[in-house]
């Protein structure tokens, strides 16, 4: 376990190092400040965003689907169940 | 037909609708893709606003209509909340569901003539997708944008010749609102960034 540990530390820096190396990092060459700083906003924007979107997706999924569990079902006769699908409960 | 414990009819099984109707999901999917292309735009525009020398907008290069596009932010704005109004009455059956779904299609239709105006009007002065940064931006942007409008108005003229012939369902009514709430939501971002 220790040893897993300290080559995932090893590995962390190792490719923080590469991209220093590399200069992997689009902004850190740029003389201007606001441009630096804009780039640093966005990065923040377009990581927030894709998980902001799917958290309150989830979110929403669950609190729905608590709620359908505990709404009171209506019987369906058989006939009309026919091209149900999956949705049957107890089929 | 004799009832089990719970008053329910024997051999009938119990069956619900399913959480997220498939109409629905697809939108609400294609949506997502659709709020991160436009955040990768507006992101990239960002990006290129900040690098610019000498300022942004730049010089020489002619000014957007600042107040007139903010009358027609209000005008999308009403549409939304019209529709909003308009699924409110839908759900009640209530007669008053034909008319602000008009409305708001009317102020849909309005942004985007609006907008054909202002863009043949920045034309004239000599802003075009090829005279600078500001132009190539604006057109990218404020042009995908309205595209989105468009097919949204498209849509909801669909919606409203269904509702005319007393054919539209909630399954049908509930994707569309969902495009026009992402059209409309994503204007004021691009109008605070792009225009002011």
């Amino acid at each position: 376990m220790g040893l897993a540990r300290t080559c995932a530390a090893a590995s962390m820096v190792t490719v923080a190092w590469a991209a220093d190396l590399a200069r992997a990092c689009p902004s850190c060459a740029s003389p201007l400040e606001e441009n630096r700083q804009a780039f640093v906003d966005t990065t923040i924007f377009l990581t927030v965003v894709p998980l902001m979107m799917f958290g309150g997706f989830i979110w929403w999924l669950r609190r729905k689907t608590r709620e359908m569990d505990q709404a009171p079902e209506i019987p369906v006769r058989e006939s009309l169940l026919r091209d149900a699908g999956p949705f049957g409960k107890g089929r | 037909m004799p009832d089990d414990a719970l008053g329910r009819p024997y051999g009938v099984p119990m069956r619900r609708e399913p959480v997220l109707p498939n109409g629905v999901l697809g939108m609400l999917l294609f949506v997502a893709t659709e709020v991160m292309f436009f955040s990768g735009l507006i992101s990239a525009f960002v990006i290129g606003k900040s690098n610019a020398i000498g300022g942004w907008p730049p010089p020489g290069q002619p000014r957007l209509p600042i107040e007139e596009t903010a009358l027609n932010t209000a005008a999308l704005l009403a549409s939304g909340v019209a529709l909003y109004f308009a699924n409110r009455a839908f759900k009640r059956g209530d007669a008053k569901t034909k008319r602000l779904l008009f409305i708001s299609i009317a102020l849909g239709g309005f942004f985007v003539v609006f907008q054909g105006a202002e863009w043949a009007a920045l034309i004239g002065e000599g802003l075009t997708l090829t005279s600078g940064q500001l132009g190539g931006f604006f057109y990218l942007l404020v042009g995908t944008h309205a595209l989105h409008v468009v097919v949204g108005f498209i849509i909801l003229l669909y919606t409203y010749r269904k509702l005319s012939h007393d054919e539209l369902d909630r399954f049908t009514f509930w994707p569309a609102q969902i495009f026009w709430y992402f059209v409309v939501g994503v204007w004021p971002i691009l109008y605070w960034q792009v225009y002011l």
